[in-house]
């Protein structure tokens, strides 16, 4: 029961993956219109887990090398670029 | 306590520099697989020089450590507590050889364990779980139970507790090896201890008994004064005891004299008798003695030789004797053989007559039938017969050839025999020569061997006797000198002035047993008469002195004269004095009456001189005491002619003359001396030709052995020959013997061969008439044919020749007898033979047992005539003996009655000398009070023999000791203070032992203590957060009393679920159990940060919800940093560090705080 697989299966099981996609949309969108936008501008409704959810992705989709990511200051708000 | 900040530079993913802060409560770091979470965990582990049961950064590996690409990489954590800041950092840094890794803190370099201090104040420790991997949950979830207890003893630090044990027991070991070593010396010490307590008791023993000696010697010098105090008393009254008996010794001289002249007469004529029989007879007997002994030798020899000789023959007679009986029995068979043939002949007698009676019969029918062949067959048949009669005595005539050829055969055979024989006795004959002359020569030989032989032993019989009588002389030598020295010792027992002491040491070097004394100073030198009394009285006791040449002589006679007893005695080392020196003042002898120095009166050796200028010294002899009177002023010591003397400083000595003393006997002495040394001498010389004596007896002994030996071996030769000579005789005669027989058989010989050449012509006559007869016979029978005739006469030939066969048969029948009775004839004339060597063997016994007889008694007449002499021999030893033994018998009363006639003169003497000599014994005996001195004799003086007896024991028991340690006493005192200190430091050791023994017992009792105290806080924490995590209950357990000997199990209630054990868990239940556990232990050390790496990783969703609660809820207490991908951990954390890949595939650092 315990491996590598199920380790990777559990985040998916959560429906990261989903996530991941929804928000390269919504940061692919907001990049048309400016080179960079920020994470905090990204969160509508402000809440824990939403933001989890929104940093956690621009964390894979940075991995991913699909944006470029910058914080100016430490748990300050994070720029995103296109990669 | 929190970290505040981790810096990186160069970390594994991160490249050149990072920084994280970190808040003081719960924060959660997350990002995609593979972007470097887990290396900021890594970076604290590295850091910190922490390390997890799953996780260890090890050495070797640190160089993974490093950025790729880059040569060196360094993290520091920065803390903050109430304000204060500590950083420590760690670098590490590739070399081409390797690497190095330095840790700071505060910017200082330190070790690890200087770290570890610095951490364990504020409560971190690895195995308190302060750094917790995903692997460890596992673990826990996988382990034994037994594995999973030992957590409970890390963590409660039992382990220092067996540390702390085991050191115990190292110490425990070596006090033990202490004890025991201790133990061994203490034994050694002990074993001293006894040894040096009997030296001790010993010495003190030997102390006590050298004080009683002390004191015992002073009462026997109390009893020594006594004794001379009372010896002075003694000699004052024996004085006029002495006049009386004077007078009564003086009657008995002249009965002695006549007595000795009487004895001296007695013992020469003795002294001739003992010469005569000695010498002279046992000379005779003893060489007669020895004729006979070799001559019984030889004749015992002789008979050995004879009787092997008898035996010899008896031997051969039985031989003879067998071969007599073979020939007997050989005749026998002859005879049987003989009548055999006799009766053969008998028979083929009888076949012959009949055939002659058939031929007649044919005759006659040849007669009838034919009557008109009558002439020619008449003349056939006388032809016939005529052949017939030729042929017979043709036969005859070859017969007795061949009997003259066998004879004459035969005789070759026998004069063969008889040669071959005659070579044999002939060899013989020459071996018996050449044995013959062999054993001459031996004879020859030997007979000059006797001869030098019987010269050696002559000589050595004279030798003998010339020792004999030497011996005698000395013994005569001896015995006069003996007498004499007894008469001189006698004479001078009576004139013995010195005192005890030094007899006794003129004594010991008369035998030799001192040596190094000179003798007494009187003894060395020569004094005028005229001037004797003035030097004895100047020299005074002086004269008593002993004179030797070294100090060492000296001491050995003190020894000598301690070791026997003898008394005191005083010595002057010669080698001391020798070069005493005196200074005379020459002007005093210019006065009148002055008559020299008494140093130049004295004549003697030179080597002696220092011993009288120290004696004498300034002495000056004068005339008389007036002279002395008169000069006394001039400051020397005079002494007069008389023996007056006047001292320096004046005193005054004189009064009548005494008796001259110890200067008068020097000339008895020097005899005395004289004779010792003589007899001294004489007994050596005795000794030696006692020696010699020996050696010639035995070398006698030897000669005499060699003469026995020769001689019998002469006449065993000479036996050895003559028996040769004889059997030389007889072997010729049989020669000759047999030489006439051969001639005998030469003559017969001739003749047989005269007759054999008449038979030869004979012969040749009949084969001629033979001849002319068949021609005849043929002729007729030509004529004849055609009748019956021949049929007849042909019948009648053929009965005929059988006729002659069987006569011829006959004939050699009678020949094979006569053959026979021949060989008869033969064998009884050799068995005839043999029985008349038989006969001589037996005359030769005979006659050989004669000679055997005859010596025989000419031994036993040996033997009678060896006994007389013998007898005669011992009669002469013991009249010999009787003799000796009277002479010295009246030598011996001699010897008495001389003795006595001295004792008398010398007792006469004695008694004349005593009455003046007793002044000068008084003058000794008060010498010798004032030589003890003053003696204070105490009150209680115990009695002489006691006293004595009490040295004695005391010098008994002084002598049972060896050496005497009298260190011992100290040693003792302290060997026994080092064996009490040492007991005493075994002791100490003991009581440390019992220590360690107690602390090893507290140490395993605060160890299960301890134990117990940390597993009943972890199972209440883990109650408790069971209850929290699961809403269930939950509970550790041990399987055994001893908990370090059990397994730790874990048994968990879920809400509304029966109880599970762990290992029927699901996976996750599993993980949430162990991580409850984990929980458990830090709540029990509580630290104030921990890094926790995806342990919620197998968790649901829910259990995940829980857990994150739980550190939520715990983060007020301590700082959190959580390796976490699940969502529901991130969304309780107070701030998120999100991990991703930058540009250069570094890893990059972002953070969000979800608190404000």
């Amino acid at each position: 029961e315990v491996g590598i697989d199920a380790a990777l299966r559990v985040p998916h099981e959560e429906s990261l993956e989903e996530m991941i996609a929804r928000v390269e949309r919504e940061v692919f969108e907001a990049l048309r219109k400016k080179d960079t936008v920020t994470l905090f501008s990204l969160v509508k409704s402000w809440d824990v887990p939403t933001l989890v959810d929104y940093y956690v992705s621009v964390l894979h989709l940075a991995f991913r090398k699909k944006v470029e990511i910058r914080q100016e200051e430490f748990y300050g708000d994070v720029e995103i670029q296109k990669f | 306590m929190h970290i505040e900040k981790i810096r990186l530079k160069n970390f594994k993913s991160f490249g050149k520099k990072a920084e994280i802060p970190f808040f003081k409560g719960f924060t959660v770091i997350t990002g995609p697989n593979g972007s470097g979470k887990s290396n900021i965990i890594d970076s604290i582990l590295f850091c910190l020089g922490l390390s997890t049961s799953t996780k260890q950064l090890r050495a070797e590996r640190l160089t993974d450590l490093v950025h790729n690409g880059r040569s060196e990489a360094e993290v520091a954590i920065l803390f903050s507590e109430n304000g204060k800041k500590y950083e420590i950092a760690r670098k590490v840094k590739i070399t081409e050889k390797g690497y190095y890794s330095y840790y700071y803190l505060n910017g200082k370099s330190v070790s690890l364990s200087e770290i570890h201090s610095f951490l364990s104040q504020f409560g971190i420790y690895s195995d308190a779980y302060n750094v917790v991997m995903q692997g460890d949950v596992t673990r826990i979830i996988e382990m034994s139970p037994f594995q999973r207890r030992k957590i409970i003893d890390d963590v409660a630090g039992i382990s220092e507790f067996d540390e702390k044990k085991e050191k115990a027991l190292e110490e425990l070991e070596r006090v033990r090896e202490s004890i025991e070593k201790l133990e061994a010396v203490i034994a050694e010490v002990n074993d001293r201890l006894q040894t040096l307590e009997r030296d001790r008791n010993e010495a003190i023993r030997y102390k006590e008994i050298l004080s009683k000696k002390e004191e015992y010697e002073g009462y026997l010098r109390a009893h020594n004064y006594l004794t001379a105090v009372k010896s002075k008393e003694k000699v004052e009254r024996e004085l006029e005891r002495l006049e009386r008996q004077k007078d009564e010794l003086t009657s008995k001289i002249p009965e002695i004299n006549a007595r000795i002249a009487e004895l001296n007469e007695k013992i020469n004529e003795l002294a001739a008798k003992i010469s005569e029989l000695g010498d002279e007879r046992s000379a005779e007997i003893q060489s007669r003695i020895l004729e006979l002994s070799s001559e019984l030798e030889s004749l015992r020899r002789a008979e050995r030789f004879y009787l092997d000789e008898a035996k010899r023959l008896e031997e051969e007679s039985v031989k003879i004797i067998s071969e007599i009986s073979k020939i007997k029995e050989e005749m026998e068979s002859l005879d049987g053989e003989l009548e055999e043939y006799a009766i053969k002949r008998i028979q083929v007698g009888e076949i012959v007559d009949e055939l002659a009676a058939k031929m007649e019969l044919l005759r006659q029918r040849l007669e009838e039938v034919d009557k008109k062949h009558r002439e020619l067959r008449d003349r056939l048949v006388s032809r016939k017969e005529e052949l017939e009669m030729y042929k017979e005595r043709r036969g005859e005539i070859l017969r007795e050839r061949d009997k003259l050829i066998e004879l004459l055969r035969r005789i070759d055979m026998d004069v063969e025999d008889i040669k071959n024989e005659i070579a044999s006795i002939e060899s013989k004959l020459k071996e018996f020569e050449t044995e013959k002359k062999a054993k001459q020569e031996e004879v020859w030989k030997q007979e000059e061997e006797l001869m030098s032989a019987k010269k050696m032993l002559s000589s050595a019989d004279k030798k003998l006797f010339d020792i004999r009588a030497k011996i005698s002389d000395v013994e005569d030598e001896l015995k006069k000198a003996e007498l004499e020295l007894a008469k001189v010792k006698a004479t001078l027992s009576t004139l013995r002035t010195y005192s005890k002491p030094v007899e006794i040491l003129l004594d010991a070097r008369n035998r030799r047993e001192l040596p190094g004394i000179f003798g007494t100073v009187a003894q060395l030198g020569e004094v005028d008469e005229e001037y004797v009394a003035a030097i004895e009285a100047a020299a005074g006791n002086a004269l008593q002195f002993v004179v030797v040449e070294t100090e060492d002589d000296a001491v050995s006679a003190i020894n000598f004269l301690k070791a026997v007893r003898g008394g005191r005695a005083t010595f002057i080392p010669l080698r001391r004095i020798k070069s005493f020196k005196l200074s005379l003042d020459k002007s005093i002898l210019k006065e009148d009456g002055v008559i020299d120095f008494a140093v130049n009166l004295v004549r003697c050796d030179k080597k002696f001189q220092p011993v009288f200028r120290f004696i004498l010294r300034d002495t000056v002899v004068v005339d008389r005491i007036e002279t002395a009177k008169r000069l006394m002023d001039r400051g020397f010591r005079f002494v007069t002619l008389d023996g007056d003397i006047v001292e320096k400083s004046g005193l005054m000595t004189g009064g009548s003359a005494e008796k001259r003393g110890i200067l008068v006997s020097r000339e008895l002495l020097e005899k005395e001396r004289m004779l010792s040394d003589k007899i001294y001498e004489l007994q050596r010389e005795k000794e030696g030709l006692f020696a010699e004596l020996n050696r010639a007896e035995s070398l006698r002994k030897q000669y005499k052995d060699e003469v026995d030996r020769l001689t019998g071996m002469i006449s065993e030769l000479r036996n050895r020959i003559s028996l040769l000579d004889e059997k030389i005789r007889t072997e010729s005669g049989r020669i000759e013997e047999l030489r006439e027989k051969i001639s005998q058989k030469s003559r017969e010989k001739e003749n047989y061969i005269s007759s054999l050449k008449d038979y030869n012509s004979k012969l040749a006559e009949m084969e001629e008439a033979i001849g002319e007869l068949e021609a005849e016979i043929e002729e007729i029978e030509r004529m004849l044919r055609g009748s019956e005739v021949p049929k007849i006469v042909e019948e009648l030939d053929k009965i005929k020749e059988e006729h002659q066969r069987n006569r011829e048969i006959l004939i050699s029948i009678e020949k094979k007898i006569e053959s026979l009775e021949f060989k008869r004839e033969q064998l009884e004339s050799s068995m005839q033979e043999k029985q008349v060597y038989l006969d001589e063997i037996k005359d030769r016994i005979d006659e050989i047992r004669r000679t055997i007889e005859e010596g025989k008694a000419r031994v036993e007449e040996i033997n009678s005539e060896l006994e007389e002499l013998r007898k005669e021999e011992r009669e002469l030893g013991k009249e010999l003996k009787g003799l000796r033994k009277e002479r010295d018998e009246l030598i011996k009363q001699l010897r008495n009655a001389e003795e006595e006639k001295r004792k008398i003169e010398a007792e006469i003497d004695r008694l004349e000398e005593r009455i003046k000599l007793q002044k000068e014994r008084l003058e000794i005996a008060e010498s010798e009070i004032a030589e003890i001195g003053e003696v204070e004799v105490p009150e209680n003086l115990p009695p002489l023999e006691k006293v004595e007896k009490v040295l004695d024991e005391v010098l008994v028991e002084l002598s049972t000791f060896g050496d005497v340690n009298l260190k011992a006493i100290q040693e003792y005192e302290e060997v026994k203070a080092r064996r009490d200190e040492l007991v005493e430091k075994k002791m100490v050791l003991e009581k440390e032992r019992a220590d360690i023994l107690d602390r090893i017992e507290k140490y395993e009792r605060m160890k299960r203590e301890i134990f117990f105290e940390v597993f009943t806080a972890i199972n209440r924490n883990f109650a408790e957060i069971i209850r929290e995590l699961a809403n269930g209950e939950g509970e550790l357990y041990l399987d055994s009393d001893d908990p370090f000997n059990s397994g730790l199990y874990i048994k968990v209630k879920p809400n509304n679920k029966p109880v599970q054990k762990l290992e029927s868990m699901s996976g996750g239940e599993k993980s949430l159990v162990a991580l409850a556990l984990i929980f458990a232990i830090q709540m029990y050390k509580p630290a104030p940060f921990y890094a926790f790496d995806e342990v919620d990783m197998f968790l649901d969703g829910v259990n995940v919800g829980r857990v994150a609660k739980m550190i939520k809820k715990r983060s007020k207490d301590a700082q959190f940093i959580v390796v976490s991908l699940r969502k529901p951990m991130l969304e309780q954390a107070d701030a998120i560090v999100g991990i991703t890949l930058g540009r250069d595939n570094v890893s990059q650092v972002t953070g969000i705080k979800l608190k404000t």
